[in-house]
């Protein structure tokens, strides 16, 4: 493996404008640079050339799947009729606050974003579907549109270069779900969030049965930049050619800063860690790290401190992790892993759409499971029966939340053993029960 | 089968599949069975329940697929490979089935489904014998949906069958889901009750006992029935439905499948109205007047009687003095022998089975524009038709099967034109256009149509087709318009729908046509679009009983009764001479009956009392009439005026055939026998009647009559001897031609309401009147506009007075948008026969309350 050790250089691109008060304003976009890069490519590059860029520069998308963000929209047929973007800003993963900020602070670069993935794509609809939490980064993202509209960087014949875009928001309404990008789909046209079969991809039969691309906030933020800046700019960053630019890391938990940190692909969690985020609180010891938010399987000590683990999507997936969302949760030695584990299945449950049946009664089989386990109500055949649903969730449903689930729990069983062990001997919690079974 | 068919590999062995057609689906047609929960053949496909995961191990292009697929949502492709019951795939299967099983309560013995659960058979098969869970299962509180349907939602287990069939089948979207995860909650909005009529599907598509029959509930099992499958012969669209009887008593009515004609789908009525056939209002003896009162008789006393005075009346004054009545509630087999009694032993061609005038209107357009009784449209190319026009026809009211299938040919892309006095509602949205004529001004409201389509390059057809041209373009459109009451952008966009030059068209004449001249230009107009037309008439075997020569005009097989050589024929098979003389129609018969011309009447299966509009006249005619015999199942009105009372047993109880609207021809299987030793076979009594005239009829028996029928009518051949499953459709060539239409005179404005007839399905007929199972459907209402109920001061639910012609009755009012203003609607064949006046003018006012207590 070619590690580019040298190209982890700590720069800010997607939150350079954070510490600017007056960039989420259209005055102080403009004035930092904003809105450069439409006029860079409007009327002068053709859009399949703005979709060679992308590819060339390795943008992979950020919301969790860590999918090229290029190949993604070649796959849009080109045809006649409408097409469709729906901007994911359901950010919903536990741990993941980065698209927030993102949208509060920045949001005339998210709407650049969609602008130059339209205009790549051919589409001239674009709808933002905002986690219905978010109330803050809506009103700010719906500030930012109604200056952009006014200024005429949105809407018919933008900046005169004959191409026309329009782009709207839509509140979620608190599904955890409706971030899966077909329940998205679904919840945008008015129906229950429930994950669409596939095939079809979005891609090909999206938004009212038309070809959709759909992309994270943080994917869309990085496009000025790559455009203005250039794909081999934005390629040389990174630990290696298929893990470029850097990432948000949502670093939450038990360390000395916890924050958001934008920094290059490729870093180790360790160096996060205690570099960046100065430490574990209290110098206590640390336990474990969820490295991508809930669903990403839960990393040892023993990987982060003498593994050294990298934080890129392909390190992390093959450690049998995932780069996921970028929430970085940080787990110290004072933490039960049972307890953890539990809270996280209540989630999942308290989640699951409902319709396959798998995930349907998988989970609130898992979260059952584990109350009963921290509640110190646990039974010797309880570990095997978990390894077994472990196995059972994985690769038989609609959406992977299923799978996302028993990555969570697989994991947790797999690696803290002897924690459940104790609880099912000791018929208790030995750090005390907080969600009662 | 079609071309496009390929061929794909399931478990090391060939099968077929249809072009589009599921991997699962593909497999269930050919035995293979792979479980399934969600799955269901005509509904969408959700790919939710994950039992029917497969290995695809080969696509067909030399790669496979890594993870399981669903089978329902796995188009079979060219040269697949597919493993349904490799270890990998019984490990998916096994777990989905304790997934299932996670909250289900092993209930079996106390759950009405237990020995046909699709949950239970398929565990016993493809689950595991161990539980694992330690947890307590779910409990949903209880809830009431309907009186028809009981829920016992913790044993859902999700699939949404009911969702799916409620919203895309009916289209109400009662159903529906709430919650998400493992508290999902299948169940009906804010716990209303269900209003749909064609709720009881629900029951037959739920894959465990979450949904069941509440009439049924807790009295039999499964495997202690015999099921009987054949037609419903409540309605004329003939649903296949299946009988389940135990020890000759029937316990419940579940859908039969039949794809050209209901699918998997049948009514609330047919699936509860079986129940009147066990009520105390059946006839279960003969009776004989006198004294002025019945008393029971035996068999013999009873037939010489009426032998011997229709016999009797033939002698003193020639067979014009007898008439029959009826027969579109029997089998052909009957209808056939009544035809042959009245007309070769008894002599007159006074024989009607159209007791209601818009029959008579109908068929006689029919007559005269397609030279036949009857349409030559299909269910299934109305299923299929690309625009469809309904006519009078209120679907869901009156044979909502047919507004199933009017719904089917929607989600495939059709436009449905309406030309109805009300806003019918088909819940459907895009693609409607609705023109609402006045009452009684149908016919030109469709002359503007036509005049409309000819402009679009519609061409009139048939002898005389340049005569009707030339009167259509001589119509003024928008006169008629005005005089009707339509709009005239409405007009051009339906008959933009219509779209002529495209084809593929079907028309739909239903029940709210009462005029000869709305029929006619309905016809004209099926002919100028090339389309198929239909006829849904009211009486369950109407275009059975006409084919079998139940009409003053027809012989058997279609014969006109004034022509020689047709006599001639129909004498060569009866050996007996068919009459020249006197052909009257229901109408004709019940004037000379009242004029005392008609000493003699038979009435077999029907009550002009409670069927004609004209309920003065009937009771007139059955007054005078000397010798009244009443041969029907149930008791009604008609009875009070009778001499002799025959029991004919219900359709329930009978063999023979019957012909539905589109002139398909089914078999008929006894499921129970009648209750009681009395009630003999009608076409028996028949026989023996004219046996007793010691002039018997030909044929005796089933195997005879049909016999016969195949050498009257032709075509009646193919449905008798082995006849196709399902049916055999007896197609016509469609010929026919245009003819102009007179129309009647302008009504003057109207001082009150104009009253229209809704013919209810579940309001019609004793059968289903006596049906105690369908109690809890709604009531008989006069429903009224919003503007004509603030105008009067009727509120919802407030009983109003309706006077008509000196008399009032009184009825709840609903308020009700579907009707426009100036307009109010009842149900047909209401106690109280004199509200039988579609079109009338009645006056409507809020009932005086009285004071209750002091």
């Amino acid at each position: 493996m070619n590690l580019r050790l040298d190209a982890l250089v700590t720069e800010k691109i997607v939150s350079a404008r954070f510490g600017d008060a007056g960039a989420a304003d259209i005055g102080g976009y403009e004035a930092s640079g904003g809105y450069r890069a439409i006029r860079k490519i409007f009327g002068q590059t053709g859009p399949k050339d703005v979709i060679e860029i992308v590819k060339a520069s390795g943008l992979r998308g950020r919301g969790g799947a860590g999918f090229p963000c290029g190949l993604k929209w070649s796959f849009v047929p080109d045809m006649d009729g409408p097409k469709y973007l729906a901007v994911n800003a359901d950010e919903g993963e536990p741990g993941t606050f980065k698209d927030r900020e993102l949208m509060l602070r920045d949001p005339h670069q998210l709407i650049e974003g969609i602008l130059i993935a339209c205009y790549a794509v051919g589409i001239e609809k674009a709808y933002i579907f905002i986690r219905g939490e978010f109330d803050a980064p809506a009103r700010s993202v719906n500030k930012a549109l109604a200056e952009a509209y006014e200024a005429g960087y949105i809407g018919e014949n933008i900046l005169g270069s004959g191409f026309s875009c329009d782009i709207y928001t839509h509140m979620g309404a608190g599904a955890y779900i409706c971030g899966e990008e077909t329940g998205l789909l679904e919840s945008l046209e008015g129906k229950r969030g429930h994950p669409r079969l596939k095939p079809p991809f979005p891609a090909i039969v999206g938004l009212y049965g038309r070809p959709t691309v759909v992309n994270n906030v943080e994917t869309l933020s990085n496009l000025s930049h790559i455009i203005e800046r250039g794909a081999d700019w934005y390629a040389g960053i990174g630990i290696d050619e298929k893990n470029t630019g850097t990432r948000m890391y949502c670093v939450s938990g038990h360390v000395e800063k916890p924050g958001l940190y934008e920094l290059p692909l490729g870093l180790t969690l360790e160096e996060i860690v205690d570099g960046h985020c100065g430490g574990m609180r209290g110098g206590k010891a640390l336990k474990a790290v969820i490295p991508g938010g809930a669903s990403a399987p839960v990393l040892t000590t023993k990987e982060i401190r003498e593994d050294k683990i990298r934080m890129d999507f392909d390190a992390l997936a093959r450690a049998g992790s995932m780069g996921g969302s970028g929430g970085v949760i940080v787990m110290d030695e004072t933490t039960c892993m049972v307890q953890a584990a539990q809270r996280l299945a209540l989630f999942y449950e308290e989640e699951s759409c409902g319709q396959c049946s798998v995930c349907r009664e998988g989970t609130g089989w898992v979260a059952g499971i584990f109350s009963r386990l921290e509640n110190g109500r646990g039974v010797p055949d309880d570990l095997g029966t978990l390894e077994s649903i472990d196995v059972n969730m994985r690769g038989n449903t609609i959406c992977v939340l299923s799978d996302a689930c028993a990555m969570m729990f697989g994991a947790f069983v797999k690696k803290f053993r002897s924690e459940f062990e104790a609880h099912i001997e000791g018929g208790r919690c030995p750090l005390g029960s907080p969600y009662p079974a | 089968m079609p071309d496009a068919e390929i061929t794909f590999t399931l478990n090391r062995r060939k099968l077929k599949a249809r072009k589009d057609e599921s991997v699962l689906g593909a497999a269930l047609r050919a035995g293979v069975h792979i479980p399934h929960f969600c799955y269901h053949k005509n509904l969408s496909v959700v790919g939710q329940c994950r039992a029917c995961l497969v290995e695809i191990v080969d696509l067909g292009n030399g790669n496979g697929l890594p993870k399981l697929q669903p089978s329902c949502a796995m188009k079979a492709g060219e040269g697949m490979v597919v493993e349904s019951a490799n270890a990998r795939v019984k490990e998916a299967q096994e777990t989905v089935f304790e997934f299932l099983l996670k909250n289900h309560p092993l209930d079996c013995p106390v759950c009405d489904q237990g020995g046909e659960c699709p949950l239970q058979d398929q565990t016993m098969a493809f689950g595991k014998a161990i539980s694992r869970t330690h947890e307590l299962r779910r409990l949903y509180p209880e809830k009431e949906i309907s009186p028809y349907i009981k829920p016992q939602m913790n044993r859902c287990v999700h699939c949404t069958r009911c969702v799916r069939f409620s919203g895309e089948i009916d289209g109400g979207g009662e159903f529906g889901w709430a919650g998400r995860g493992d508290r999902t909650e299948v169940g009906i909005f804010q716990d209303l009750p269900l209003t749909s009529i064609v709720s009881g599907n629900v029951i037959d598509i739920c894959p465990v006992g979450a949904l069941t029959d509440n009439k049924y509930r807790f009295t039999a099992r499964v495997w202690e029935m015999k099921d009987v499958e054949g037609p419903c012969t409540h309605c004329s669209v003939g649903c296949s439905q299946r009988v389940w009887n135990r020890e000759n008593e029937i316990m419940r009515v579940t859908a039969g499948e039949n794809v050209e004609v209901n699918d998997t789908w049948i009514c609330d009525v047919a699936r509860w109205g079986w129940s009147g056939a066990g009520s105390k209002e059946r006839i279960d003896g003969p009776m004989i007047r006198e004294g002025g009162e019945l008393r029971s008789a035996g068999w013999d006393e009873a037939l010489s009687l009426v032998a011997s005075r229709l016999d009797g009346i033939r002698s003193e004054s020639g067979g014009t003095a007898l008439a029959g009545l009826g027969g579109a509630r029997s089998t052909n087999e009957a209808a056939y022998q009544f035809g042959a009694l009245f007309r070769s032993v008894l002599g007159t061609n006074n024989i009607d089975c159209r007791v209601h005038p818009r029959d008579t209107a109908q068929t006689e357009a029919q007559r005269e524009g397609l030279g036949a009784a009857g349409g030559f449209g299909s269910l299934t190319g109305l299923a299929e038709a690309r625009a469809i026009l309904l006519v009078g026809s209120d679907p869901f009211e009156e044979h909502p099967i047919l507004a199933l299938q009017v719904r089917k040919a929607h989600r495939a892309g059709a436009s449905i034109v309406s030309l109805h006095p009300r806003r019918i509602d088909l819940r459907i949205l895009g693609r409607m256009h609705h023109l609402n004529p006045l009452p009684c001004e149908e016919a030109r409201a469709l002359t503007a149509l036509a005049r409309t389509l000819l402009d679009a390059g519609a061409a009139p057809r048939g002898d005389g087709a340049g005569d009707y041209q030339k009167a259509l373009a001589g119509a003024d459109t928008d006169a008629l318009c005005r005089e009707s009451g339509i709009n005239a952008g409405g007009l051009a966009a339906a008959a933009g729908a219509l779209r002529p030059e495209e084809g593929g068209v079907a028309v739909v004449v239903g029940p709210g046509i009462g005029d000869e001249a709305a029929a006619a230009e309905a016809v004209n107009i099926a002919l100028m679009l090339g389309a198929e037309i239909l006829f849904a008439s009211g009486a369950p075997n109407l275009q059975g009983a006409l084919d079998m020569g139940l009409h003053p005009g027809f012989l058997p097989g279609g014969g006109d009764a004034a022509s020689d050589a047709a006599r001639q024929a129909v004498a060569g098979v009866w050996g007996r001479e068919a009459p020249a003389s006197s052909c009257l129609g229901t109408d004709a018969i019940l004037e000379a009956a009242a004029g005392g011309e008609i000493r003699g009447l038979y009435l077999f299966g029907c009550d002009p009392l409670a069927e004609h509009p004209n309920g003065d006249l009937a009771r007139r005619a059955l007054d005078r009439a000397e010798f009244v015999v009443v041969h029907a199942s149930h008791r009604s009105a008609g009875r009070e005026f009778a001499d002799v009372v025959l029991p004919a047993p219900t359709l329930y109880e009978e063999e023979g055939t019957v012909t539905n609207m589109e002139r398909r021809v089914q078999r008929l299987r006894r499921s129970v026998k009648p209750d009681g030793p009395e009630v003999r076979e009608a076409s028996r009594v028949i026989a023996e009647l004219a046996r007793l005239m010691e002039r018997p009829l030909k044929a005796q028996g089933a195997a005879a009559i049909q016999a016969e029928v195949r050498l009257l009518a032709e075509d009646y051949a193919p449905a008798f001897g082995r006849m196709p499953e399902g049916g055999a459709r007896l197609g016509r060539v469609p010929v026919g031609a245009c003819r102009a239409v007179e129309h009647a005179l302008v009504s003057a404005p109207v001082d009150g309401l104009q009253l229209i007839l809704a013919p209810t399905i579940w309001l019609s007929g004793a059968l289903i009147a006596s049906a105690h199972h369908l109690s809890g459907k709604p009531g008989a209402a006069l429903r009224l506009s919003p503007t004509d109920a603030g105008r009067l001061g009727v509120a919802e639910g407030m009983e109003v007075g309706v006077e008509l012609g000196g008399e009032t009755i009184h009825l709840p009012a609903r308020v009700d948008e579907s009707l426009p203003v100036g307009v109010a609607q009842a149900p047909e064949a209401l106690p109280g026969a004199l509200l039988n006046r579609g079109g009338a003018v009645i006056r409507v006012s809020p009932a005086e309350k009285e004071t209750v207590g002091a």
